[in-house]
């Protein structure tokens, strides 16, 4: 490529007009060409690159199929084929075009190497349209650029002018239209809809947003539109000098990393960085700014769930999302775009589309209680206010003075960390005491369900299966049900009002020690509810080291199914402060992570994050409508879990426990009971019963599992771990709730089945008359499903976000010999105490 | 009788076990929409 630079052709005059470059589809049979310019977006621009569809090659048609599409070609030796519209959106420089551009010293021959140079000084021909809002100082901007030389275009179908104009710069010809000021790219005004339609239609290279710097708020609005659509965009920071007047801090730099734009500050009045902005242009048209990506605006669950709902639609037509971002069109069906629908009306599953998105709409107005676009409009603006609340320090004037006045208090930099730990309490507490009384209902129902099985159904393996194994272990599970319930409502009481994107605004600070950014926060907090989601909602972080990371401390976030588990012990063995115990350990784990992160971030991931904008969404209060609708989906999704997984553990646990039959027991229990029997003396009662016990308990010591349970009690022992509690843990890798599950299994089988499973817990002996659980022993315990392995569902999915599965068997031992290791430092220390 | 039927549960129980297990690792992955921030990952990757 580099020697056509050297050639007597690099001296050639080249004048480039400004005109409707050719595009690849309109070559004929045999023709040949060279790229240009590649147009199109998204995953279309990527394959084509990939597919050597690059500035500067040559290309060659090889035939036309006989309905015209599509079309086939050569380039690079290989030969591929094209639809159409796909051709249309590559633009190539012929021979004839190449003629009539050189025209100076031209010898009559068009070589290769002429042709290439060409479409190389071709491919230096810009297209950037300026957008902004009306007294932006675009026009001036404009007019310093062309040195008034613009000329006026009428484009058909409108009536409002827009200008263009060159600028030559490093060699780079920079063809500049200045299109109608416009707030936003909504389809109100005959402006918006010209300039959404120009930039969406005539696809510009690059399009230079001018901000008027002593209004970001208002300016930065149409940016986040620009965001949406997916196009690449350098921000003119014009009246800068205003805004240094009035003495304003602003970051620019930091924003600009957070949004992935370029941000130039200029003065247009007098010139001041418009070199500086148009040399960005170049950087940017040629991928070379390292800070240019395309960031997606969270527009919250809600949002974000049926603008994913409409693109699923949207792609099923490639040809659409070939030229505009499926997201952008999703986010606009969302807002009732008429513009919008009609450009979508033309394609075959518009009836789809339409429905979908009208459906979405009905959704999300009635679960927010708001007009679909105001959420949108809103959601934007808490974009803009929390990126300007990290970079911009000065009047700016919200529209949103209670909000501000409520995140005076909660994001305070005093008083913000304390009302967050103050509510993290006070919701464990309520999960804890509010969730007893149903509780005990639920327990005293499943209890009733037991005796009255016990007394209608004759003696059997299908009795025992029903009241050890089901009742036992599903019952076992179900009465916390309403923990779990009450733990979703303040987890959804937290997203609705707005809580949780501050929470993650006031735990910026810590996460940028530990090495991430506050937007990790958030996956980290949807952890509580369950480790799956939360571990795809990383999805949002684009540094994949962090992501990665993020994904691997995740795991110590306890899940709900593991709060089962936590209630119970707790139950048994801390009931003087329980709610208190609750919260540490979630503290706990959340230590557990920041460390863990800490020492992966000096040791296994060392890059540098990118930074985010964290929105700061406006308070809303709750709808009742939708926190009941949160806690019902969890209620169901817990129930179908109690119906599924958990039963099936069950029956499994409980089979394993039960067989084999024939047992060679040490002593022969039957006979001493009935001779006790015979005796008749004053302890035969507690004799018998003590003999039943030993008994049984033998029995699921030699059965299946209780052999399973011995082959791993060795490596639970120095943590004052017994073989049920081994086998309990084994289980809760299918999933958390079986540990508790597998303990109703275990621990009350063949025993009295009136009595709690924490009492059981309680009183439980070993064969030397001691007690399996100390204090000590269960905050062990606790510690060890606090840490180790995650469940199978959020390894499948950390498999499945992190693409290998070297991080998926990575998380699995690193949890679980930490698990080990710091169970056994607190029971070899606490022994000694 | 309760014996065959607590076969046929505990086989059915074993059968979905694996059946659910297995659905976890060989469900299909979300779409991806094409967009350069999926682009970015994948060259990230």
């Amino acid at each position: 490529m580099r020697k056509y630079n050297t050639i007597t052709f690099a001296s050639l005059q080249i004048y480039l007009f400004y005109f409707k470059s050719m595009r690849l589809s309109q070559l004929k049979d045999g023709d040949e060409g060279f790229i240009t310019k590649v147009r199109g977006r998204g995953a279309f621009r990527k394959r084509i690159t990939e597919m050597g569809f690059v500035k500067g090659k040559k290309i060659t048609v090889i035939r036309n199929a006989p309905l015209k599409d599509p079309i086939e070609y050569n380039i690079m030796g290989y030969e591929v084929s094209l639809r159409r519209s796909e051709a249309s959106l590559i633009e190539v420089i012929t021979q004839e075009e190449a003629k009539s551009l050189v025209i100076n010293k031209f010898n009559g021959v068009i070589t290769e190497s002429t042709l290439k140079t060409t479409a190389r000084q071709k491919s230096k021909e810009i297209h950037v349209a300026l957008v902004g809002n009306p007294n932006s100082g675009k026009t001036s901007l404009f007019n310093l650029a062309s040195r008034s030389k613009e000329h006026v275009g009428n484009y058909s179908g409108v009536t409002i002018d827009s200008k263009t104009a060159q600028a030559k710069i490093n060699n780079y010809t920079l063809n500049i239209t200045d299109l109608p000021g416009t707030y936003s790219l909504s389809a109100y005004s005959p402006e918006e809809l010209y300039v959404r339609k120009y930039i969406l239609g005539e696809m510009p290279d690059v399009i230079i947003n001018v901000v008027d710097a002593s209004n970001l708020e208002r300016n930065l609005y149409l940016s986040t539109q620009l965001i949406d659509m997916d196009v690449k965009v350098v921000i003119a920071l014009n009246m800068y000098d205003e805004l240094r007047k009035k003495g304003d801090e602003f970051d620019f730099e930091s924003l600009g990393k957070m949004i992935g734009i370029p941000i130039i500050p200029t003065i247009s009045t007098k010139g001041f960085g418009i070199k500086d902005l148009f040399k960005k242009v170049i950087d940017v048209y040629e991928d070379k700014d390292p800070i240019v990506r395309h960031i997606h605006i969270n527009y919250g669950k809600d949002v974000e769930q049926s603008i994913r709902k409409i693109q699923n639609v949207i792609w099923e037509n490639k040809r659409i999302t070939d030229l505009v971002s499926s997201r952008f069109y999703s986010i606009k069906l969302l807002e009732k775009d008429a513009s919008a629908h009609f450009s979508l009306s033309k394609w075959e599953n518009y009836e789809t589309i339409k429905d979908i998105s009208d459906k979405e709409i009905k959704k999300l107005e009635s679960l927010i209680q708001e007009d679909s676009e105001t959420i949108i409009t809103d959601a934007k603006y808490g974009f803009i206010a929390g990126a300007l609340k990290e970079t911009y320090k000065g009047n700016v004037h919200t529209r949103r003075r209670k909000t501000e006045q409520i995140d005076k208090i909660i994001t305070n930099k005093f008083l913000g960390f304390p009302v967050f730990i103050f509510f993290l309490w006070f919701m464990f507490q309520s999960t804890f005491f509010l969730g007893q009384y149903p509780q005990q209902w639920i327990e005293a129902l499943v209890g009733l369900t037991g005796d009255s099985i016990g007394k209608i159904m004759t003696d059997g393996p299908l009795k025992d299966l029903l009241i050890d194994g089901i009742i036992g272990g599903v019952g076992g599970v179900i009465i916390f049900l309403p923990n779990i319930l009450i733990l979703f409502f303040f987890i959804s009481l937290m997203e609705d009002t707005g809580y949780m994107a501050r929470a993650a605004f006031i735990m910026d600070k810590i996460m940028h020690k530990i090495g991430l950014h506050g937007r990790s926060f958030i996956p980290l907090v949807m952890g509580f509810g369950c480790n799956v989601p939360a571990i795809m909602a990383t999805r949002t972080i684009e540094n994949r080291q962090n992501r990665i990371l993020t994904i691997l401390i995740n795991p110590f976030m306890s899940c709900s199914a593991r709060l089962p588990v936590y209630v119970l012990i707790i139950s048994a063995f801390f009931p003087n402060r329980p709610g208190t115990v609750l919260f540490s350990i979630y503290m706990i784990g959340i230590a557990i992570a920041a460390m863990v992160a800490i020492l992966f971030k000096k040791t296994i991931f060392r890059s540098h994050e990118i930074p985010f904008v964290m929105e700061l969404p406006p308070y809303r209060i709750p709808t009742l409508r939708n926190t009941t609708r949160h806690m019902w989906f969890k209620g169901v999704q817990y129930l179908q879990k109690m119906g599924g997984v958990i039963l099936v553990a069950s029956i499994i646990i409980w089979a394993l426990g039960y067989y084999p039959r024939e047992i060679n027991y040490s002593t022969n229990y039957d006979e001493q009971i009935e001779q006790l029997q015979k005796s008749k003396s004053s302890d035969t009662k507690q004799k018998i019963e003590y003999l039943t016990s030993q008994k049984n308990s033998e029995r699921q010591a030699k059965s299946y599992i209780g052999q399973i349970g011995h082959f791993v009690e060795p490596m639970m022992r120095p943590l004052g771990f017994d073989w049920k509690m081994s086998v309990s843990l084994l289980s809760g890798v299918a999933a958390k709730e079986i540990v508790v599950s597998t303990m109703g299994v275990l621990y009350q089988a063949g025993e009295n089945e009136t009595e709690s499973l924490v009492y059981k817990l309680q009183t439980e002996q070993n064969k030397e008359g001691e007690l399996v659980f100390t204090p000590l022993i269960a905050f062990g315990y606790l510690m060890f499903i606090l840490i180790y392995f995650p469940c199978v569902a959020t390894i499948a999915a950390i498999k499945k976000e992190t693409g290998h599965w070297k991080w998926a068997l990575f998380a699995v031992f690193y949890t679980t010999f930490l698990a080990w290791f710091l169970s056994f430092i607190i029971y070899q220390i606490g022994s000694l105490i | 009788m309760q014996e065959i039927i607590v076969y046929i549960l505990i086989a059915g129980s074993v059968f979905y076990a694996v059946y659910h297990i297995a659905g976890i690792f060989f469900k299909k992955q979300n779409h991806c929409g094409g967009c350069s921030s999926c682009v970015v990952k994948e060259k990230l990757k």
